[in-house]
């Protein structure tokens, strides 16, 4: 199926970030790099042959030296037009690159603003708009209420057939588009409260994500993570790390793809670890250390036991002590990672908060970080720590944290499910580790040099392995009158 | 003169080799836009260069070791 650049489906990932602008599928970077190959080659062998050229200088007797010295001169002609060409072409290339970067970078600031512009109306007008609504909602609510009430089966039914409505329209949320407009309508949040209190449009506008980046997404979770704990949600706790065991009997991870095997997947009330902690020790050098850390186990908005839930979600994306951040610090701590241990974090979707957010914290000697369906674009990483995030563009959750305004990060993005197969059972399909697990294997082999070195880079940190230790942590809070 | 003959020839082997490494890329087809077939077409343009190229080096090879043969002193 014909597409265009920009475009992601399921068998090809498209490279971003990494501190430039360039922006295509991987494909293409590899024909920049080899066509930049075939222009080398074509150069060196020009050389040698010019210099072999002037050695020999055949007599008209010589018919076969005659014609090897023609051969070499069509060669040579060859040679330099492959050179001029290859080289132009491959630069074309990434001219082309850098100019979809560009333009993709002007329509995502074009769509935020248009975002922000609605949204601050919106907020503005709000009054308003609840009274106009007022009828609207009443005509609408009242035949469904009435309904509900006089159907067999009554509420349950109602709930039940919104259940099969919510089946029916699962790619909706799969949809890019549609995963695109959440991604604004985040952002826009403190634009819509701006415009509620009736702020000057500019005030909002400089303190936003587009001007100092006071206000934004993360911001705006901050507001309702503390407003909430006010109601009891999202309320944070203080949290208990406990190791529940340790081995010596893994090799040291030498991919994405194996870093990403390691993310531990607790299931929810089973009491399962949240953190893997990896100790590479090799003679004659410090030991070095992934951390590797799970997503979000309990949904509920309420804190209970679990650390790794949703209050640690929402604390964590605005840039709050989350409960999960503390206990991470915590495992750390006990597996004896220092503030200048080289460490690698990994971690999937509030794992992959996490990660970012260590790493951006600046308390420890950060060699790398992957995540894969993270919520943390609008963490900004110091600049010299590799970072790959890894988003499918059909997966609503890193969208949750608004556009992203880290462009540092190398961004590696890929549809996960190709509109028009059959969709698969949940409408979060394309959040889950496996598919990701298939656009890490793809990062790994990926031909964009940003990427390969990135991937290097963060490899680094378990060469020369001779001993892993693996320890593994339970996190869980501890109810504040304890 | 042998020896410039001997030293033109591991030359060009030299540069076959090189030139066996020269490989253009191509479509996997998976990419398509209005510039696809003009890319195409440059491409398929690079590909011939190589190909001709590769060709005149080992044809000249070929020419130098039948000179080498032939005892032909060609030198200066």
């Amino acid at each position: 199926m014909p597409y265009g650049w920009g475009s992601t489906v399921a068998d090809e990932i498209v490279v971003s970030g990494g501190g430039v602008t360039a922006v295509a599928v991987d494909e293409l970077f590899g024909h920049a790099q080899a066509l930049e190959a075939v222009s080398a080659e074509a150069a060196s062998s020009s050389r040698l042959l010019v210099g072999v050229d002037s050695l020999i200088a055949p007599s008209p007797m010589d018919a076969s030296a005659l014609a090897a010295d023609r051969a070499i001169s069509r060669a040579l002609a060859a040679l330099t037009e492959l050179e001029g060409g290859a080289g132009s072409t491959a630069r074309a290339l990434r001219v082309a690159a850098e100019g979809y970067g560009w333009a993709e970078r002007a329509s995502e600031a074009a769509a935020q603003q248009a975002a922000a512009s609605l949204g601050y109306a919106a907020g503005f007008f709000a009054p308003l708009l609840a009274l106009l609504a007022v009828p609207v909602a009443t005509n609408a609510a009242l035949p469904l209420v009435v309904g509900a009430m006089v159907a067999p089966g009554g509420l349950d039914a109602l709930r039940a057939a919104a259940a099969r409505w919510l089946d029916d329209h699962r790619g909706v949320l799969m949809d890019p588009v549609v995963v695109d407009v959440i991604r604004h309508s985040v952002s826009s949040v403190d634009d819509v409260a701006g415009g509620a209190a009736h702020a000057p449009p500019w005030l909002v506008r400089f303190l936003g994500d587009a001007g100092l980046g006071v206000l934004g997404s993360g911001t705006s979770a901050a507001a309702i993570t503390l407003l909430g704990s006010r109601f009891g949600i999202f309320a944070e706790t203080p949290v208990r790390v406990t190791a529940t065991g340790s081995t010596a009997d893994r090799a040291a991870p030498t991919s994405l793809a194996e870093r990403v095997d390691r993310i531990p997947q607790p299931e929810r009330g089973a009491g399962d670890e949240q953190i893997v902690i990896d100790r590479i020790e090799s003679p004659g050098r410090p030991d070095r250390f992934e951390v590797y850390l799970a997503g979000t186990v309990d949904f509920t908005p309420v804190a209970d036991g679990e650390a790794f839930d949703m209050t640690s979600n929402m604390a964590g994306v605005g840039e709050l002590p989350a409960g999960s951040y503390r206990a991470v610090e915590q495992a750390m701590a006990d597996a004896g990672v220092t503030s200048s241990s080289p460490v690698v974090f990994t971690g999937h979707s509030q794992g992959g908060l996490l990660a970012t957010a260590l790493a951006a914290s600046g308390d420890y000697a950060t060699a790398g970080v992957v995540t894969i369906g993270a919520p943390a674009g609008h963490i900004e990483v110091p600049t010299g720590i590799p970072v790959i995030a890894i988003e499918h563009t059909d997966d609503l959750v890193p969208a949750l944290a608004g556009v992203r305004t880290d462009h540092g990060a190398i961004l590696v993005e890929r549809r996960a499910y190709e509109a028009g197969e059959s969709m698969p059972d949940s409408p979060l399909a394309a959040h889950e580790r496996a598919p990701y697990r298939e656009t890490a294997a793809m990062a790994d082999r990926a031909s964009d040099s940003r990427l390969a070195d990135a991937v290097r880079a963060i490899g680094r940190n378990t060469e020369g392995a001779e001993r892993v230790t693996t320890t593994s942590y339970r996190a869980d809070r501890v109810p504040r009158d304890d | 003169m042998t020896h410039a003959l001997e030293v033109q020839r591991l030359a060009l082997v030299y540069a076959e080799a090189r030139l066996e490494a020269a490989v253009v890329p191509r479509l996997a087809g998976t990419w398509a836009g209005p510039a696809h077939d003009l890319y195409e077409t440059r491409l398929a343009e690079l590909a011939a260069l190589v190909s001709t190229a590769r060709a005149a080096v080992t044809e000249a090879r070929l020419h130098t070791e039948r000179a080498l043969r032939l005892g032909v002193d060609g030198g200066r």
